[in-house]
């Protein structure tokens, strides 16, 4: 075997056990939908049939009966927000969990007053093992009494004008300085950490915990009605989407999703045909090649 | 065989970074990687154990009873028994909750019996109505052992908690302070109102409807609770400009009531809203304000058993300063253009342009500022003779905001004013051409001249001439006739001492040196008429002075001094 073939073989045989690894490794990146761990979106992704949207250019044209959720850890560009206020404003309904991300980026592109507030919440008295896992009883979306578990989230300011959905406990407080105590100059609560505000024909519901949506929390007290509720605002069985564009990303990620997009235009029956095509025609090509060549000049 | 060792060896090496790259480039879990998204996986959450701040719901249940607000404090005693207990300490809470959620009961059958005690008292049924207090009475011991009870369940909840060990501004140490506060309030009201209801059923039962009227003034007169007010403010305010002040408003039952809170500046309202707890206002102190020390009030008021609370602070109301640079050129002409130009910076910045203003006496300037707070302004300086010199034009910024002051700054020129030396020029040159005229005339020889200037024409004359008075060749006769003179005046001089001197007149020598009359003398009138006589003089008075002048020289020794 020539040395050129010999490292062909190696190469070709590399990538393709890469690509597998790739393709079969668990990702554990916060809010994948791959991600089977506690802080994936596994469970939400499957019992809500959500349909991933790798650019928000991907929004359906007519957004009745959906809903599109958007966890903005990554900065939200102007482009995309403007495409996101001409969704809501069509009819779409916008899910914006956030808690120290861009969530104000995109509140300030849909020109509302609502802002999260970005400062942790706890709550020393009602929560699921520990105070930054506050629980929220006031919920007005869901019949009492129904309990909602948080995971270090953070608050919603100005929602003067929204229709707030769950508000923190009286004993709730903004940990400003971190240590886990309230301090006299912290704010105390209650403070809304969901809110829903009606925006053209649309609307947007934000909640200041992205981490609801979790693997982790989705299974804790009634998050999972709370977030029914929410969705329903689009409709009794819409259509969920997930906006993977601005969801932290790691390399693993882009390798999975570079092999999704191939893997789907490879699925397409015209391609197909041709790479079957291909692959029957290549040995039957190269074998008359040969041929040619050993009887040459002395035929 | 080496080389193909070496390419499989090659080989396995790429395949393993190949297969191992994904695995180490997709990160751990995400609490590897820090705090980058903070949550956690509520499976293996650590476990809070700390329940001492179970003692705010104690305290806010407690006092809630105590201002007989009882709904409030049952949706309270409901939160108590969801709060978050280790497991422990669950019973001690539940029974802590129920000991309260008694006192409630207790307090809500008391005052019912009494309204019923009071009814059959005005229906008249007195043997009814004193049945009904007697049970009122023991429904009122029933809620004093229930008390008893929540005091005691409280210490021993503090006790496990480990109150105690905590710093003494802890919120829950102080909770547990108020709350054993309020239930020994209940106490007291028990014990006052179980007297109460003794005195009547030993007295007159017709007192129960005077008894139910004042219940809850009773209960409140016996309660009311202290309201602790703090704040702060700046120590300086603009006129017109926002600030703020934050503070909080707290019960000594530590409930989170709403407050009307109000705000005046000596006595004027500035704010009048509702707080609850934490509060942040933004004041603005009325551009009318006058400058200087303010009194700042700020008052909650009184609120059922909450009695209110007031404090002053000092503010003082001032302006910003505002600095105004300026600059112009150190010399100007009248009349002319005088531009100035500067920039003017507040510490507090401008919202609007200023208007800046340059004055130099009757000349003014009037130009906004650009939005940096430069400007440039000319001033028309007119002809006039009251600015020549060093002079001082005034640039004055005037800031549209009222917080920002006014300012000024000088800008130092030299005014020089084109009229002035024309003047000096058109007053002085008269003189000069005169002056250059006589001076003409007295070395040719027109018009009379004095003694002063002519001694040195004479001397020029003499100078000119030979040492025997000779005439000089082509000198006129006038020129003649003084040199001769000046000739017999040296002779004199010589002979008796006496001097020419300038203030001399001609006449007054010849008086001084010799006698009235003699060659002298006439010499003297003849040198007078060559200086002043209008008409000129003729060779033949030559003639006589030479002659004359032979009679001086001859009587030399005879002419007495």
């Amino acid at each position: 075997m020539s040395l050129r073939r010999f490292v062909a073989i190696v190469a070709i045989a590399a990538s393709a056990l890469s690509g597998l690894v790739a393709w079969a490794y668990p990702s554990r990146t916060d809010f994948r939908p791959p991600n089977p761990f506690w802080n994936g979106l596994g469970r939400f992704a499957s019992e809500w049939h959500v349909a991933r949207l790798r650019s928000l250019a991907q929004l359906p044209e007519d957004p009745r009966a959906t809903a599109v959720v958007v966890i903005p850890y990554r900065g939200v560009a102007q482009a995309d927000g403007e495409r996101l206020r001409r969704y809501v404003d069509a009819g779409g309904v916008l899910v914006l969990l956030d808690d120290y991300g861009f969530g104000n980026h995109v509140l300030d592109a849909l020109g509302l007053r609502l802002r999260l507030t970005g400062e942790p919440l706890v709550d020393p008295l009602f929560y699921q093992k520990n105070r930054r896992l506050p629980k929220i009883t006031d919920l007005p979306a869901l019949r009492a009494p129904s309990t909602m578990v948080l995971n270090h989230a953070t608050s919603l300011a100005e929602a003067s004008g929204a229709t707030v959905l769950a508000r923190s406990s009286a004993y709730s407080f903004l940990d400003l300085n971190g240590d886990g105590d309230w301090g006299e100059d912290e704010p105390r609560g209650p403070f809304p950490v969901a809110a829903s505000v009606s925006l053209g024909k649309g609307t947007v519901a934000v909640i200041a915990d992205p981490s609801l949506l979790i693997n982790g929390t989705i299974e804790l007290g009634d998050n999972r009605a709370f977030l029914r509720q929410v969705v329903r605002l689009a409709g009794e069985r819409p259509q969920v989407f997930l906006d993977e564009a601005h969801l932290p990303a790691a390399r693993l990620d882009v390798a999975k999703d570079a092999i999704g997009v191939a893997q789907s235009r490879v699925a397409d029956p015209v391609t197909l045909l041709v790479l079957v095509v291909v692959a029957l025609a290549a040995p039957v090509g190269t074998a008359l090649f040969r041929r040619r060549r050993s009887s040459g000049p002395h035929a | 065989m080496t080389r193909r060792r070496v390419l499989a060896a090659g080989a396995a090496l790429a395949l393993g970074l190949a297969t191992a790259s994904p695995l180490a480039v997709s990160g751990g879990p995400a609490a590897d990687r820090g705090r980058l998204i903070p949550h956690e996986d509520p499976a293996a959450a650590a476990a809070d154990r700390d329940a001492s701040l179970t003692m705010l719901l104690f305290q806010d249940a407690a006092a809630a009873v105590r201002a007989l607000r009882l709904a409030d404090a049952r949706v309270l005693l409901a939160a108590i028994a969801r709060a978050s207990v280790p497991e422990d300490l669950q019973f001690l809470v539940e029974h802590e909750g129920g000991a309260i959620a008694e006192i409630a009961n207790a307090i809500e059958r008391v005052e019912a019996a009494l309204s019923e005690a009071a009814r059959l008292v005005r229906a008249g049924r007195r043997k009814d109505a004193a049945a009904v207090l007697s049970r009122a009475r023991r429904l009122l011991a029933r809620g004093r052992l229930a008390t008893e009870d929540a005091v005691a369940g409280l210490r021993e909840l503090a006790g496990r908690v480990g109150i105690a060990g905590l710093p003494e501004r802890a919120p829950a140490r102080r909770a547990y302070a108020n709350a054993q506060g309020s239930l020994q309030q209940l106490l007291v009201l028990a014990r006052t109102l179980a007297a109460a209801i003794a005195r009547i059923e030993r007295g007159d039962i017709g007192e129960v409807p005077r008894l139910l009227t004042t219940f809850r003034a009773l209960v409140q007169t016996a309660l009311l609770r202290t309201t602790f007010l703090r704040w702060s403010s700046p120590a300086v305010a603009y006129p017109g400009l926002p600030f703020s002040i934050t503070g909080s408003v707290r019960a000594e039952d530590g409930l989170p009531v709403p407050r009307r809170l109000r705000v005046a500046l000596d006595g004027g309202r500035l704010e009048n809203t509702v707080v609850k707890g934490p509060f942040r206002l933004s004041l603005t102190v009325p551009s009318t304000t006058p400058l200087g020390p303010h009194a700042l009030a700020v008052e909650v008021e009184a609120a059922g058993s909450y009695a209110g609370a007031a404090e002053t602070h000092a503010l003082e109301v001032t302006r910003a300063q505002v600095t105004v640079t300026a600059h112009g050129p150190r010399l100007a002409w009248l009349p002319g253009r005088m531009t100035v130009w500067g920039v003017a910076s507040s510490a507090l910045g401008f919202r609007e342009a200023p208007t800046v203003e340059a004055r130099l006496g009757s000349a003014a300037g009037l130009v906004p500022a650009a939005p940096g707070g430069t400007f440039r302004t000319s001033l028309d300086l007119p002809v006039s003779l009251a600015l020549p010199g060093p002079q001082t034009a005034i640039v004055r910024v005037v800031p549209a905001e009222p917080w920002n002051a006014p300012a000024e700054a000088d800008v130092p020129v030299f005014i020089v004013n084109v009229l002035t030396p024309g003047l000096v020029a058109a007053a002085v040159a008269p003189l000069a051409l005169a002056g250059y005229a006589r001076r003409r005339r007295s070395r040719w020889g027109g018009g009379p001249a004095a003694v002063g200037p002519l001694l040195p024409q004479a001397a020029a004359v003499r100078a000119a001439s030979s040492e025997e008075a000779g005439i000089a060749v082509g000198a006129s006769a006038r020129t003649a006739v003084l040199a001769l003179y000046w000739s017999a005046v040296r002779r004199i001089e010589q002979r008796t001492g006496a001097r020419m001197l300038p203030h001399l007149t001609l006449r007054e020598f010849q008086r001084t040196a010799s006698h009235e009359a003699g060659p002298f003398a006439d010499m003297t009138a003849l040198a007078e008429a060559a200086l002043y006589a209008p008409h000129a003089i003729g060779p033949d008075v030559v003639d006589t002075m030479q002659g004359l002048l032979r009679q001086v020289e001859a009587a030399g020794t005879r002419e007495p001094s």
